[in-house]
Parts: C-alpha cells; structure tokens; sequence
C-alpha cells in the first residue's frame, strides 16, 4: 500500500513530530507508515485523514498485489 | 470464572497490553545493570556462598522482565505491533535455544571421546512445556472465539 503522508505533511506544513501529536502517537509511528513499513489500522487511518481534511482513499492506495 | 468466561474476557482485552507504567522501564534498566555488574562480579571471582550467583541470575532476570513488560513513553498500536513481533520471535528463539544448546556443548566438548552417558538435556523441560502448551491452548481457543 502506497501512501501520500509525506506530500500532505509537506502540504499543511507539519513535521512527523507535529503529526504525531495531533493523532496521539510516535514519531516512530508516522516515520514507519510514511515508509510502508506499517500499514496503519482503519482508526489511525481516519484520524490522519482527518487532519489533513481529505478521504482516506486519497492519502492510502491500493498498489497491486494488496 | 468457567472456562468460557475466561476466553471472551480474553478476547475482549486482545491488543490490549496491560503493562506496567513506564517507569518501571527505568527502574528494570538501572536493576539489570546492577545486577549484571553483580553476576559478573561474582562468577569471575568465585566468591561465595554459590547460591550468591542464582541470587543475581534471577535478579537480572527479574530486572529484565520488568523492562520487557513496561509502557514505552507512547504507547500506540505500531509499539503493540512491535512487542508481539518481539514476544514472538523471543519465544521460537528461547524454545531453539533450549533444545539445541546441549547439543551444541555436548558436541563441542566430546569432540575428542564422545560419551553419549554424558549427555544432559535442557532442565526446564516443564517450564517450556508450559509456555508452549499455554499459547497452543489460548491461541486456539480465541480464534475459535473470533
């Protein structure tokens, strides 16, 4: 699963750090979704799609073979 | 509380780890140390009383326990994540470890003249057993559940 974190971080002007806060987690937490290396749970998902204001099909995509 | 009661508690606190504060981390780093330096200390001047180094053997182990089960600062889902993977791999590793380990030492010091009489297997036998047969039973019974 491809996602555009980074990009919408980059967008609002916030920091891993700043994310983190915001949604109640590690930077650890953010660094390892934004890297693919954890595929978040539906909550979190929700959550970080809520602070950057769009759906979560628009941060998080399906690639092939998901 | 009947078996059944049991497992659907069970069920309902799965993710949920209920680990110690996180300061229980610090105090288990600082005990681990001391008592490192404490088993260190005894086993290479071979002080006594002998059971001086049991003592510290479990203290470490205790003091280790104490860091395994405490809270990281954030606790969130990637961390529950990690700590199974952790939990998992330490249980398989721990299992291998004590199955293989005589082998290895009896090999390596029979080289010479092997004497099968000599041989000594793993001595927490039902310590392992339990493990095992505790996660086979939980594991099957809340998937059952699911």
């Amino acid at each position: 699963m491809k996602n555009r974190i980074k990009v919408e971080r980059a967008i609002h002007d916030l920091t891993q750090e700043d994310l983190a806060k915001k949604i109640g987690v590690s930077r650890q937490t953010i660094n390892s979704i934004e890297k693919g290396r954890y595929v978040p749970s539906t909550i979190l998902a929700l959550k970080m799609a809520e602070v950057f204001g769009k759906p979560v099909k628009e941060i998080f995509q399906l690639e092939e073979g998901d | 509380m009947s078996g059944k009661n049991f497992i659907e508690r069970e069920n309902q606190q799965l993710g949920k780890f209920r680990a110690l504060p996180h300061v229980f981390k610090v105090i288990g780093l600082v005990a681990s140390t001391l008592s490192l330096m404490g088993w260190l200390y005894v086993l290479f001047n071979q002080l006594n009383p002998p059971y001086l180094l049991v003592v510290f053997q479990d203290l470490l182990l205790i003091s280790m326990l104490l860091i395994t089960i405490s809270k990281e600062k954030v606790e969130d889902e990637y961390i529950h994540q990690l700590r199974l993977v952790s939990f998992g791999t330490a249980f398989v590793a721990g299992v291998f470890h004590a199955v293989f380990q005589p082998l290895v030492n009896y090999v390596f010091e029979g080289i010479n003249q092997p004497d099968p009489s000599s041989y000594r297997g793993f001595d927490g036998f039902f310590t392992l057993l339990i493990m095992l047969a505790f996660q086979i039973i939980i594991f099957h019974s809340l998937k059952r559940l699911a």
